[in-house]
């Protein structure tokens, strides 16, 4: 990446973070989601701890993969609708400076906060405090795939009408290899104490393989939008 | 006032454009060497802006080709790199964000040096008569307000070739000239300008109709 | 050979000497696979008479993924040659396709029942065919949602690719994470382990629903290409340039 691609990266994703905290803390209600969620799964499976332990890992991955899903359908939309986009289209070399500008934007105000979050929800959640920190590093790890999957689907949808539930059923195909492994990681770890177990290889390897797919298709549908 | 050290021209023969299978525009030819600007005019709906997004690379020609060249170099059927400046008929200014602010993300977007930014935004706002705006979030602006902003970006841009969307909508007489102004001087610093008007933009230029 | 599929004129003429063609070839093959599998076959020692839905299940199972490799195809096709045919194939095998998911789904769990205890079990195949009759919805909701045809197939090609990508991701996670099911027993390298009476009843369907398949994906294009044609007679003719350009003074130069 060249000197002015980067100053371009860090331009969007400065601009971006500035909107995302003036307009009304667009950013809290991830996290926001994340932890509703949660809650709600707790109440509706009940207070017997065995039970709940056991659904932790489940619980953790679908609400970071839902809330994720669900903040960042509109991520290209305003972009889009102001004209932006087309502009930086027509102006710039390439799209994939404000793609990966996008993507990090993702995973500052929307993955992070999650990720730190995930200790307090499993251990509501009953995990012992000897698996907390291991826990959340393995969605530290399987995270990045699921919000490279959830930008894809938003570039997918960009413009489109009913973009933003059009998107959920785009991911949803996507989401069930790293929640399969997600979970089987998690589980591997607390049942064997093994964090670098085959599972947690697998879903470093969904991570990278979207940070390979999803950068180029995702810079095709933009532009496709455009068209 | 120092010249742009590209000189491009541009070329279009027969150029055709389809939106959803359906022709739009058929038959058109553009001919812009460096200095000239093309206004084209024609009712809602004759495909003016979809003219426009041929050049910006947005559609696929559906017929025709374009040609562009630096100097006397080899004709590229690709704009030259980093060359095109894009006024879209919505400024694209975020509203949460200060005038200052929306200038200096698109100020970065055109590679201009970090050190100058300052000089070169207060400048551009001060020729477009929004220097006592500089802090406000531009959604309290006004349309034209925002349009003036549009206007500063492409000062600041230093590209050589404006595709310009109707670049005085919502813009008060006397801003209007203004406008005209930096579009004539940026021809006489050797650059071209296609322009898809209602009204005559008040610059020398050539003159196309379609419909 | 190649232009019939490419020039519309052509392909028409095709489509219509092929698509009543295959839907006879389907009645034919159905009637035969329905009757050798129904009183022909020979009923399981273990699962007795439940045995005989394999006839409609496996073949259906097939099909599912049968038509999204196709659908894949076609688009890869659409993508690289910007061909209009091959996205109209594409969009008219997602109906068939996803209604042999469902078919699989549906007699799977009929299946089930009286096998497994249950309507649905976690087992490894029956998740991933859900998961693809899930890239089938997805994939229709594209064209849905999207006015513009030609727009809608540019989106609609990129998620059928990527998609097509992700199916063997789905299928080693789910294999990973469950297996129930029995092993695949019609394709060996040492030979089939089924019975024939139980083998033609199985490809005789199988062939019947690519038959039915072929038929309702040209009779799909064939529609849309109608379609198009209809739409196009009521278009406006487009703008062109009202005589040269010519040379206008400006206020202040």
């Amino acid at each position: 990446m060249t000197g002015t691609a980067l100053t371009f990266t860090r331009a969007t994703l400065v601009r971006d973070l500035a909107i995302s905290v003036r307009s009304g803390g667009g950013w809290f209600y991830a996290i926001l989601f994340f932890v509703v969620f949660a809650a709600l799964a707790g109440i509706a499976i009940g207070p017997e701890l065995p039970a709940l332990a056991s659904a932790a890992p489940a619980i953790n991955w679908l609400a970071a993969a839902f809330a994720i899903q669900l903040t960042v359908t509109d991520v290209f939309e305003d972009d889009f609708r102001d004209g932006s986009l087309a502009i930086i289209a027509a102006e710039q070399t390439s799209l994939f400076p404000y793609f990966f500008a996008k993507v990090i934007f993702v995973g500052l105000i929307v993955a992070t906060p999650m990720i730190l979050a995930s200790p307090v929800i499993l251990t509501m959640f009953g995990i012992s405090p000897v698996h907390i920190m291991g826990a959340a590093t393995l969605l530290a790890i399987g995270i990045p795939s699921l919000v490279l999957t959830a930008v894809f689907a938003a570039a997918l949808t960009a413009g489109l009408r009913a973009g933003g539930l059009l998107a959920v059923v785009i991911a949803a195909p996507f989401l069930a290899p790293p929640l399969i492994f997600g979970v089987l990681s998690i589980e591997t770890y607390i049942a064997n104490g093994i964090f670098w177990s085959p599972e947690t290889f697998v879903l470093a390897a969904l991570s990278l393989f979207m940070a390979v797919m999803a950068p180029p298709f995702s810079v095709i549908a933009l532009r496709l939008g455009l068209e | 006032m120092t010249s742009y050290s590209r000189q491009i021209t541009l070329q279009a023969r027969n150029l055709g454009c389809d939106r959803s299978g359906v022709p739009i525009v058929r038959g058109v030819n553009i001919d812009v060497a460096p200095g000239e600007a093309v206004q084209l005019f024609g009712v809602n709906g004759s495909g003016k802006t979809s003219l426009l997004n041929l050049f910006a690379g947005h559609y696929r020609l559906a017929e025709g080709q374009i040609g562009w060249r630096i100097g006397d170099e080899e004709w590229e059927t690709i704009s030259p790199l980093n060359s095109v400046l894009y006024i879209t008929h919505t400024p694209p200014m975020k509203s949460a964000l200060t005038s200052l602010e929306n200038l200096r993300f698109w100020t970065h977007s055109y590679g201009v040096p970090k050190a100058n930014f300052e000089d070169t935004a207060y400048g551009a706002l001060d020729r477009v008569g929004m220097m006592g705006h500089a802090m406000t979030r531009t959604g309290k602006l006004s349309a034209g307000q925002k349009r003036r902003l549009d206007i500063a970006r492409a000062i600041i841009a230093g590209r050589e070739v404006w595709l310009l969307d109707e670049p005085s909508a919502a813009i008060d007489s006397e801003g209007a000239e203004m406008v005209a102004a930096i579009i004539s001087e940026h021809l006489g610093k050797g650059g071209i300008a296609i322009a898809a008007t209602h009204d005559t933009l008040g610059v020398a230029s050539k003159k196309l109709v379609i419909g | 050979m190649f232009s019939h599929f490419s020039n519309p004129a052509k392909f028409e003429a095709l489509a219509n000497r092929v698509g009543p063609a295959s839907f006879v070839v389907f009645a034919v093959l159905a009637t035969i696979g329905v009757i050798m599998g129904l009183f022909v076959a020979p009923e399981d020692y273990q699962q007795g008479d439940s045995v005989r839905i394999m006839f409609v299940h496996v073949p259906a199972a097939w099909m599912a993924l049968a038509s999204f490799s196709f659908i894949a195809t076609m688009s890869f096709i659409g993508f690289i040659w910007r061909h209009n045919l091959a996205d109209l194939a594409a969009r008219s095998a997602a109906a068939p396709g996803a209604a042999f998911t469902a078919l699989a789904l549906f007699t799977g769990a009929v299946w089930g029942k009286p096998t497994w205890g249950a309507w649905w079990v976690w087992d490894a195949r029956l998740t991933s065919v859900l998961v693809l009759f899930f890239l089938y919805l997805g994939y229709m909701a594209i064209w849905q949602s999207v006015q513009d045809q030609t727009k809608a197939a540019r989106f609609a090609r990129i998620f059928a690719m990527v998609g097509a990508i992700n199916i063997p991701i789905v299928k080693f996670s789910v294999d990973w994470w469950n297996s129930l099911h029995q092993p695949a027993s019609v394709f060996r390298a040492d030979g089939p382990t089924i019975h024939s009476s139980m083998l033609i009843p199985l490809f005789a369907m199988a062939l019947a629903y690519t038959a039915l398949f072929t038929w309702m994906v040209l009779a799909g294009v064939r529609a849309d290409l109608i379609e198009t044609r209809l739409e196009k007679r009521q278009l406006r003719k487009p703008s062109r340039p009202v005589g040269e350009a010519e040379q206008i003074e400006g206020v202040n130069t």
